[in-house]
């Protein structure tokens, strides 16, 4: 079978995408408040168009600012929400809601401790390639980048030990958008 | 956070489907007498040309973004009332395919003056080069349905307004009137371009072509068949003779499209030819003054017929349009010898509805949900598209193994993705049918693209239906009329999956059963009591509620606050550049490029006004008026010289290509190839004119204009960066 035709309608039905690479700072919330900074990586894929459904995943990898103990963290989260990418024809900057969840691996205590984490996110990617005319942006593939600061609340539920606490995160990334003219 | 909320209302509304504006009509009877009675007739024309930067509608994930126009697009009404009946309106229109979403809007628009939509039949020649966005059918808005698709309420209201506009119009104007038919048939300018299934339908419909004609198998496999209506005003007290005319429409098989998927123009394509030299012959008859006579185009069954080209440019779009012209005109003439001030005219309409529709028999029936297959993607065999490279999408594909009987051997496109992707109101799923008999002639209206063999199969349907005293002698398919479910093929031809047999939507049974539907109208116009063979909803010229969804709402339409505006440019706004194209080949006529600053693709906006005119170097700047030879060599009296009507060189013609450019400053770049005819430029020469190119301002603004030129004093010759700015190849 030739699974051509299923991998070009697939690309067309579900592209575009993002990719993106940026900083992000995050603070726990409470009385065991920790102050983190590190990187984030991240992918969207913006189903039928690029004003809809968005799904997506992230990853961070912090670093511990404050001085009240270890450790570094990481965190892993799926995402999914409503978009509107900011297209080379039209306003330079989109919006995204979604809704996210994931594990992290956090410091409690002194030690690390794996947690559930689910929240909200939004974000306001913002177009730097330059404007086109609709007639210069309907090719079937295109790229464009874009800066996004997004801001992403979380609770952190340890899957060991009692504690929930709430996290505030800020980011900003550069993302790589690819989209097809093809799509509404 | 007005864009969030926005965004957010918009992705509700578009889960739940819209009704259409229904048009509460009362169920018909016999609306007319069977028999002939007078009439009155008036017509008149929309400029539906929308702002440039609309995609277009036709090459599926290739049509383009439109930059640019060589033609005006245009919809030319023709109100018909019969005395003792309510009007009704033909509306042949330049444009991909006609929405049953914006027949209703129309329709709407129309109801004070008897129009509703049982009684409004509008067609699209089916040009390529026409805007998309106001289309039902989430399909037709959504993913691969043209460059950057979607639905924008603005087009499809432009559109319906514009349209209203000049039904009103016509019906302000109709006066009495006669018809004639003129039939000919014309070979050596159509092929079939799916043969193989053509020749496998039993019994085949094939007119011998003329003797001594030696043509290839592909061109002998059309539907020859040229029916034209010719329509003059006349003087009661001489009720045959016509003393002007009024218009034209013909019908003809022809799969519309010389211009290729990487057309960047709006334009009326080879029919845009043909329209525009009919109503200059017209025209040039004396008697009809300074009036408008205007000549449509309807395709029939176009499914599987195609102009033959070659280079698939503007020049041969023309040259097929001259001939297809030149034959048309003979058959005008000749129906102006048999004109009939009084006509059966006769109509029925009726709405079906299609998923699982069953025909007469009880055992055949339509599929139970609309879907494309897989050598829909590929494009036709004239216009591949450019996933045509896949093999699964090319023509032929056929999976004999598939479980569901009805679609069998259509394998579904991107299944399972399509049903995934849409939903049950990714097609339509009403079909707009009207029989109208117009003396001699049915013409049935269809929302689809017919074969030739299915288009013959159901004219014949509809002729031998016929029980009354009036029967008619001819038959014609009006296709793309009222709506759009894309191709319908004979059951035989559905079984090769060819592009005409994958875009068949609703099976191989939907020609039989259009075609019984049809018949049935024919016999409820002869009074015969057809009710009990329907269902009860909707009935006979019922114009139903029709629950729809659109694809996603993009603003598509040029919004005046998104470039530059007019008031704001004054120092951007002038000339920029003239000069003269190297044109290949002897004996043409030169061609001028000129390029200047101007308002956005909005506010120059496309009306029934010329935007680019040539004008002589005088102070008044008076349009230049040529008559030319004609396109073909006509015996044709001489008009008088009070007689100018259109005889300008303007962009409502066909000898103007004009692009927009990036903005520069706070104003936009645009350009224009001005290409005149040779015999226009040997007249220019005759007279050794001084032009200018002027792009007009309707605000009253001062006009741009060109520098001057002509024969005597041409431009520089173009650097190759000038040229590729005009656009040329």
């Amino acid at each position: 079978m030739d699974l051509r035709p299923w991998a070009i309608a697939s690309a067309f039905t579900l592209a575009g995408c993002t990719a993106a690479l940026g900083a992000t700072g995050s603070q726990t919330l409470g009385s065991a408040g920790v102050s983190s900074v590190g990187a984030k990586a991240g992918g969207r894929l913006y189903i039928w168009g690029d004003d809809g459904v968005v799904i997506g995943a992230e990853e961070e990898v912090l670093a511990r600012t404050d001085t009240g103990g270890c450790c570094d963290q990481w965190r892993v989260r799926g995402l999914l929400g409503v978009a509107n990418e900011p297209m080379a024809h039209e306003s330079p900057i989109g919006w995204e809601a979604a809704v996210h969840a994931g594990l992290a691996r956090i410091p409690v205590d002194m030690s690390h401790a794996t947690a559930a984490m689910f929240g909200l996110q939004g974000a306001l990617p913002i177009r730097i390639s330059p404007r086109k005319d609709a007639w210069d942006a309907d090719d079937l593939i295109r790229t464009a980048f874009q800066i996004v600061p997004d801001l992403t609340l979380s609770e952190l539920v340890p899957l060991v030990r009692a504690g929930v606490r709430a996290d505030v995160a800020v980011g900003l990334s550069l993302r790589m958008h690819f989209y097809s003219g093809a799509l509404p | 956070m007005k864009r969030v909320l926005a965004g957010l209302s918009l992705g509700l509304a578009a889960c739940a489907p819209r009704q259409m504006p229904a048009v509460a009509a009362a169920p018909s009877g016999p609306n007319a007498p069977h028999e002939p009675v007078a009439f009155a007739v008036g017509t008149a024309r929309a400029d539906v040309t929308p702002p440039v930067g609309a995609a277009t509608f036709g090459h599926g994930p290739d049509g383009r973004v439109a930059a640019g126009l060589w033609s005006r697009l245009y919809c030319r009404a023709f109100v018909i009332e019969p005395v003792g009946s309510p009007p009704l309106a033909i509306v042949p229109c330049d444009l991909g395919a006609i929405s049953t979403l914006l027949q209703r809007k129309i329709a709407a628009a129309t109801h004070d003056i008897g129009i509703d939509a049982p009684r409004l039949m509008v067609t699209a020649t089916h040009t390529h080069a026409g805007p998309a966005h106001y289309f039902d059918g989430e399909f037709y808005g959504s993913i691969m349905s043209s460059r950057l698709p979607g639905y924008d309420e603005q087009m499809a209201d432009f559109l319906a307004g514009r349209i209203a506009e000049a039904v009103h119009a016509a019906y302000r104007n109709r006066v009495p009137a006669a018809l004639a038919w003129g039939h000919a048939d014309l070979w050596g300018i159509t092929k079939n371009r799916s043969l193989v299934p053509y020749l496998a339908n039993h019994p085949r419909f094939s007119p011998p072509p003329p003797d001594g004609h030696p043509l290839p198998a592909e061109e002998r496999a059309i539907d020859p068949a040229l029916n034209l209506l010719r329509i003059d005003a006349v003087d009661p007290a001489r009720p045959e003779h016509g003393i002007y005319p009024l218009g034209s429409i013909l019908f003809f098989s022809m799969h519309p499209t010389v211009l290729p998927n990487t057309n960047r123009m709006y334009g009326a394509d080879v029919d845009g030819v043909v329209e525009r030299a009919l109503e200059r012959e017209m025209r040039r008859k004396p008697e009809a003054g300074r009036r408008d006579p205007l000549h449509a185009v309807i395709s029939t069954s176009e499914g599987d017929q195609s102009p033959v080209w070659v280079r698939g440019t503007v020049d041969e779009a023309e040259e097929i349009g001259g001939a297809l012209a030149e034959k048309a005109w003979e058959a005008y003439e000749d129906a102006g010898r048999r004109l009939k001030s009084r006509a059966v005219i006769d109509q029925r309409y009726l709405e079906v509805w299609l998923p699982n529709a069953r025909l007469l028999d009880g055992t055949r029936h339509l599929c139970a949900q609309a879907e494309l297959g897989q050598s829909a993607a590929g494009g036709a065999s004239d216009h591949p598209t450019s996933l045509d490279w896949i093999d699964d999408f090319r023509e032929g594909n056929a999976d004999w193994g598939r479980a569901d009987a009805c679609e069998r051997p259509r394998p579904r496109l991107i299944a399972p993705l399509q049903n995934i992707a849409s939903g049950p109101y990714a097609f339509p799923r009403v079909a707009p049918l009207a029989v109208l008999q117009l003396d001699d002639t049915l013409v049935s209206f269809v929302p689809a693209e017919i074969t030739v063999t299915a288009g013959a199969r159901m004219n014949a349907t509809a002729l031998a239906a016929q029980r009354g005293l009036h029967i008619a002698s001819h038959a014609v398919i009006a296709g793309l009329a009222n709506g759009y479910m894309q191709y319908v093929t004979t059951p035989e031809e559905y079984q090769f999956q060819h592009y005409e047999g994958a875009s068949t939507i609703y099976g191989p049974m939907t020609a039989p059963f259009l075609g019984e539907r049809l018949s049935l109208l024919t016999r409820a116009m002869d009074g015969e009591p057809v009710a009990a063979l329907l269902p009860p909803r909707p009935m006979i010229g019922e114009a139903a509620p029709i629950a729809y969804k659109t694809g996603p709402s993009r603003p598509r339409f040029a919004r005046p606050e998104d470039d530059a505006a007019l008031d704001s440019i004054a120092t951007a706004r002038g000339p920029i550049g003239l000069c003269t194209m190297r044109r290949d080949g002897a004996g043409r006529a030169p061609a001028f490029c000129f390029w200047w600053g101007d308002g956005g693709v909005a506010s120059v906006g496309f009306t029934h006004a010329p935007w680019l005119v040539l004008v002589e170097d005088d102070a008044p700047r008076t349009p230049v008026r040529v008559w030319g030879a004609p396109l073909f060599p006509l015996e044709i009296a001489r008009p008088s010289p009070d007689v100018e009507a259109d005889a300008t060189i303007d962009d409502r013609g066909l000898d103007f290509e004009t692009l927009a450019h990036a903005p520069f400053g706070d104003a936009r770049a645009w350009s224009t190839l001005l290409h005149p005819t040779t015999s226009e430029w040997a007249e220019l020469s005759r007279t050794r004119a001084v032009v200018r190119i002027l792009a007009t301002e309707p605000k009253g603004t001062d006009a741009v204009e060109s520098p001057a030129f002509g024969p005597g004093a041409m431009p520089p010759t173009c650097t190759l960066v000038a040229e590729r700015y005009c656009g040329a190849k």
